[in-house]
């Protein structure tokens, strides 16, 4: 067999399809969001970022930075092993249980990444449960279908954010069987979100355990950063929450909270967890730092909010197709891959703006988008400069405009 | 940076809940809050952060709940040495 031809056919087929992906090759500003800089052949430019899911900046912020540089120079660089073979530094202790803290739980358990911790977790619970049925929300992240597959149980889907149709696949089990409902708080590509206490008491009613992803929210929502359930006072309802330190908190790694008895389960069981080394304790520190800053403060959500909300309205002004929905996410539909690589290719080259095309399998064919992410440190002019942008190439590519 | 006088509030309040009286003081220092939950009975005391501008129901409520999980752990432990009791250790550890 040839098998070199078999993958570059297999890379051939996306190329053709325009779904080919390509990395930006970028270095951010130590304490200068949104900008960075782009490297291209010899060059390099700066750029400003509109596509980051570092949404409230706190990557580059000087308290999260110092606690790093504090960790450094106090525990070194990396952590020396697994959790369970002498991985388990200080700081993983304290961001747990200030995690804890933050969802109003028991515990909670560390992950190298959100996704890690979706799989490694939802298997864990299926396989934990035996006879167990899934109920998964049909937009929830691949991470969350890759748990669902591996746990092996028999699933259902449930239409997107629909509670009758929940309920109605629900009614056919009895009270016996263990279900678990699994779905996320705010979705990241359409920007909607859930009903998370109705979805509660449907689990309560039909005896599920609940199993929400909060990725996109945990620390832009609620009064101290727990996310929609934390703005909607129903964290004591929510069983299991699956939250990122590597949006909202700015770092990298994932983490579930939850009673003390299933995250010892996950910690015990899961190998997702179990065998690989933990997150170094500079990345920890800085999450610490940027978990205890937020749920203090409330400036970088009420103006990442007002920022999302100005440029929704700005753009549905300059008459530029935005998808309505009620988070701080600004979808902008084109609707065909080729477009929106070109439309997204012109605009780093001619204006210096970087937005990375949402292309299928993360969006459903003829959905295609670009999805942007204003923080709280994006200026009014830097929404002019990008409006204009868009404003003069969706005239140039006779791109479809808002009805 | 020392805060000011000004910046530092103090509150109590009072809560009668049905697992008992609960007393919970805010202390706000700059922009944070500090809530203390504390079971009158036991005299179980929890901690929690958030921002002053945030609503104190809210943040009683949660201050509330990490209480009753605190109360809740306290008890299970206890129960877990009440059973222990008349146990005695081999070598293939502890046996009741």
């Amino acid at each position: 067999m040839n098998y070199q031809k078999k993958f570059a056919d297999a890379l051939k087929e996306i190329k053709r399809e325009g779904r080919y992906r390509e990395f930006a090759d970028i270095r951010r500003k130590c304490g200068n969001f949104p900008n960075a800089q782009h490297f291209v052949s010899d060059e390099q430019h700066d750029i400003k970022v509109w596509c980051s899911n570092d949404y409230l900046g706190m990557g580059q912020n000087p308290v999260v930075i110092a606690a790093m540089h504090d960790a450094i120079d106090t525990a070194g660089a990396g952590s020396g092993g697994t959790r369970n073979i002498s991985g388990t530094t200080h700081y993983h202790v304290e961001l747990e249980a200030e995690l804890a803290d933050l969802h109003g739980k028991e515990a909670a358990l560390l992950f190298t990444s959100g996704y890690i911790a979706n799989d490694a977790s939802i298997s864990m619970l299926v396989k934990l449960l035996p006879g167990c049925v899934i109920f998964s929300d049909e937009k929830n992240h691949a991470s969350m279908i890759e748990g669902i597959r591996h746990g092996g149980g028999p699933k259902h889907i449930w239409r997107h954010n629909d509670l009758a149709h929940l309920e109605e696949l629900l009614r056919q089990y009895d009270m016996d069987t263990p279900k678990i409902i699994a779905f996320e708080s705010v979705y990241s590509m359409d920007g909607n979100i859930s009903q998370i206490g109705d979805i509660c008491d449907l689990a309560k009613k039909y005896g599920a355990l609940t199993y929400l992803d909060e990725v996109h929210a945990v620390g832009l929502y609620g009064p101290r950063g727990g996310g929609i359930a934390d703005r909607d006072g129903v964290l004591d309802k929510v069983d299991v929450i699956e939250g990122t330190l590597a949006k909202g908190f700015g770092l990298m790694g994932g983490y579930i909270a939850s009673s003390a008895d299933i995250v010892d389960s996950i910690r015990s069981f899961a190998l997702g967890f179990i065998f690989t080394t933990s997150l170094a304790p500079a990345i920890v520190a800085g999450a610490l730092a940027s978990v205890r800053h937020l749920k203090v403060s409330q400036m970088e959500r009420e103006r990442h909010q007002e920022r999302a909300r100005t440029l929704k309205r700005r753009m549905k002004e300059a008459g530029l197709p935005v998808m309505d929905n009620p988070s701080h996410i600004v979808p902008v539909m084109v609707g065909d891959p080729v477009l929106c690589k070109n439309l997204t290719d012109a605009l780093m080259e001619r204006f210096s703006i970087y937005v990375q095309p949402i292309n299928y399998p993360t969006v459903p064919r003829g959905t295609e988008r670009i999805r942007l992410t204003p923080s709280p440190i994006h200026s009014d002019a830097d929404m002019d400069h990008l409006i204009d942008a868009l404003n003069q190439l969706w005239g140039e590519m006779d791109l479809r405009r808002a009805a | 940076m020392p805060h000011k006088p000004e910046d530092i509030g103090k509150d109590v309040d009072q809560v009668s809940d049905p697992h008992g009286e609960i007393y919970i003081e805010y202390k706000q220092v700059g922009q944070t809050m500090k809530v203390i939950a504390v079971d009158a009975a036991t005299g179980t005391e929890v901690v929690i952060m958030g921002p002053a501008s945030a609503a104190q129901s809210h943040l009683q409520k949660v201050a509330i709940q990490k209480l009753k999980m605190q109360l809740k752990k306290a008890e299970s432990e206890g129960e877990a040495e009440d059973s222990e009791e008349g146990s005695t250790l081999d070598s293939k550890g502890w046996t009741a």
